[in-house]
């Protein structure tokens, strides 16, 4: 059989169950669903973690470098002495440089979410989706290559309350 | 007294989808009048623009008045729905979740509000690009080591945050309002969800990132308002040149936006019908917050009279003086009546659990909070070092008009929001639920 196996699950127990049948048989590439976030069961799932914060922590020295540029150049640029002072004061830049920081940081966390969750509204509805898993049901979506090893009555004694098969899509 | 229930997951959805349903009277009445009065604060703005700041009552010594009253009041209103969202979201405050969307809608409008009024005090708007670093004729930049300019960078930075972290939680809710929509309503919700479709690639990227934000957004709770008062403490003027005002303003900010916080829900959760999922415990916790930083005002008040007295400084004690018997002293008892002492009245639980009282005395600290602004704007501009240097000053029409009009403009953003996008965080109420049960699952 080479598709695409779609199991729906009602609450979040047979979920857990379903996703300890996937380990067990092996299978490691799969689609998870859920009407809320499932950091809780993420040893369970593909590719655990996220890079966001280092992108996040990546924008913030960023910005904070830029504040401090911005400001001593720009000081730099109408070079008079005034107060017997220097142009470029670092001290009164630090108010700056901590709102860039913040600003940059958070413009970078957005970028990776928009990057990374691939948001794209005018894309078409992901295989194994379906309106439920917004509100109260959890799913899975498994690609099956060729002689992969039947899941539909493991799946249904984990909880599963229906089982849909479908051609893989490219 | 009402009490929310747990519910299922299913019925979360159609209680809060529900509220995006078809107008009523009652709701059209409120647009309304809020768009009357936002169009009244915009057609004032074109007279001063076509006539100059002559119509305004500012002028030598008080140059600063109603409009940096606005901004300040309206910046400060936005601080309770970061703490809300952000703050609340790190210590995981149980309560945090049906209210937070709401308070953050709140921030967003607010600090909008807010930005407004430096171009309305500008009176010539149209030259607000010369604060921007931008290279010109003239080798001029902005001077990055004054306090107005921290501030231009401060609230462009909390508008920015507060919009995104806002807009990454409407995110699952959004999609989940998308698939019961049908037509012309679903496009357009479907368009404003960016594709989400609550699948685990995204989920274990958004989670991080809504941490990240929250991280990102609580120092700047502290720091905005922060920034804000360093417009007056960093000046020599009697009356602001002190180091209470920091935290004075902060705490003064998060006290005014936990009032608008408790203004917005009690009545908006009767007229959306949302008691299955806000409650008394929920209007419980926000008033117990208010009893905190009523204490900090309190304490800030007898302080501020109390070093100006032990300081020994004859301008400082000429200036609270000044605040207690001259010519402002109407709205300097006014606001030591509504924030440090009407508001301890919260400390009663008969007064706290009780909608009705818990309105009145939100409504209170509002007039108060403002009062509070004007007193420290233009008593210590009227009346600073030299006598001959003393004047006064009066609001005109003008400025009365774009203050009240900047609450219709405030309240027309809100109440179109909250019918075109759900008024609560569905997916994060059920994020608690979904959490423990996975967890134990396991």
């Amino acid at each position: 059989m080479n598709g695409r196996i779609d199991a729906h699950f009602p609450d979040p127990e047979s979920f857990v169950r379903g996703l300890k049948v996937l380990r067990e048989a092996g299978i490691r590439d799969f689609e998870a669903y859920a009407p809320a976030t499932l950091v809780a069961v993420e040893d369970l799932l593909p590719r655990p973690g996220s890079p966001v914060r280092f992108i996040t922590f990546g924008g913030a020295v960023c910005g904070c470098l830029v504040a401090f540029g911005l400001c001593i150049v720009t000081a730099l640029n109408y070079n008079l002495v005034v107060g017997g002072k220097l142009p470029a004061q670092i001290m009164g830049y630090f108010v700056p440089a901590f709102e860039l920081t913040i600003l940059f940081g958070g413009l970078a966390t957005i970028a990776a979410v928009v990057l990374l969750c691939k948001t794209n509204p005018f894309a078409a509805t992901p295989p194994g989706y379906f309106p439920g898993v917004c509100n109260n049901k959890f799913s899975v979506s498994v690609p099956l290559p060729e002689g992969a090893p039947a899941l539909d009555d493991l799946l249904r004694q984990a909880g599963a309350e229906e089982i849909r098969h479908a051609a893989r899509s490219r | 007294m009402s009490m929310a229930t747990p519910l299922t997951y299913q019925q979360i959805d159609e209680e809060v989808i529900r509220t995006l349903a078809p107008v009523t009277g009652r709701y059209r009445i409120a647009l309304g009048i809020s768009a009357f009065l936002a169009a009244m604060m915009f057609l004032a703005w074109l007279l001063q623009v076509m006539y100059g700041m002559g119509l305004t009552g500012l002028n030598v010594p008080v140059s600063w008045g109603c409009y940096i009253v606005d901004f300040v009041f309206w910046v400060g209103i936005g601080h309770a729905g970061t703490l809300i969202s952000a703050f609340l979201y790190l210590f995981r405050v149980p309560w945090r979740t049906a209210v937070y969307r709401v308070a953050e809608t709140m921030t967003v409008f607010a600090v909008m509000t807010a930005g407004l009024f430096p171009l309305i005090h500008l009176g010539r708007a149209w030259v607000f690009y010369w604060t921007m670093p931008i290279p010109n004729r003239a080798h001029l930049y902005p001077n990055f080591k004054s306090p107005l300019v921290w501030d231009v960078l401060a609230i462009s930075t909390y508008l920015t945050i507060s919009s995104l972290f806002w807009y990454l939680g409407l995110l699952p809710d959004l999609a989940a309002v998308r698939d019961n929509s049908h037509g012309v309503k679903r496009r357009f919700y479907r368009y404003l969800a960016l594709g989400w479709h609550n699948r685990w690639e995204q989920w274990r990227h958004y989670t991080r990132a809504y941490l990240g934000f929250a991280c990102l957004a609580a120092p700047l709770v502290l720091s905005v308002h922060t920034v804000v008062s360093f417009d007056f403490s960093m000046s020599v003027v009697p009356g602001w040149h002190s180091t209470i005002f920091p935290p004075f303003f902060v705490i003064g900010a998060i006290h005014s936006g936990l009032a608008m916080v408790l203004l917005l829900v009690i009545p908006g959760h009767r007229l959306l019908k949302l008691q299955k999922l806000i409650g008394m415990r929920h209007f419980e916790g926000l008033a117990q917050l208010l009893l905190f930083t009523t204490t900090f005002m309190a304490y800030s008040y007898g302080m501020e009279l109390f070093m100006a007295w032990y300081t020994g400084d004859i301008f400082e004690r000429s200036q609270f003086l000044y605040r207690m018997t001259g010519h402002y002293a109407w709205a300097f008892w006014g606001m030591i009546l509504f924030n440090g002492v009407v508001p301890f009245a919260l400390a009663s639980r008969r007064i706290r659990t009780s909608q009705r009282w818990l309105l009145v005395i939100s409504l209170l600290i509002l007039i108060g909070m403002w009062l509070e602004r004007f007193v420290i704007v233009v008593p210590s501009l009227a009346h600073d070092f030299l006598p001959n240097a003393w004047g006064i000053y009066k609001p005109q029409p003008i400025e009365l008009v774009i203050t009240v009009g900047s609450f219709g403009f405030f309240f027309t953003l809100f109440l179109a929001c909250i019918r075109l996008l759900p008024a609560m965080a569905m997916s994060e109420m059920k994020e608690e639920d979904v959490h423990h049960r996975l967890e134990a699952a396991r």
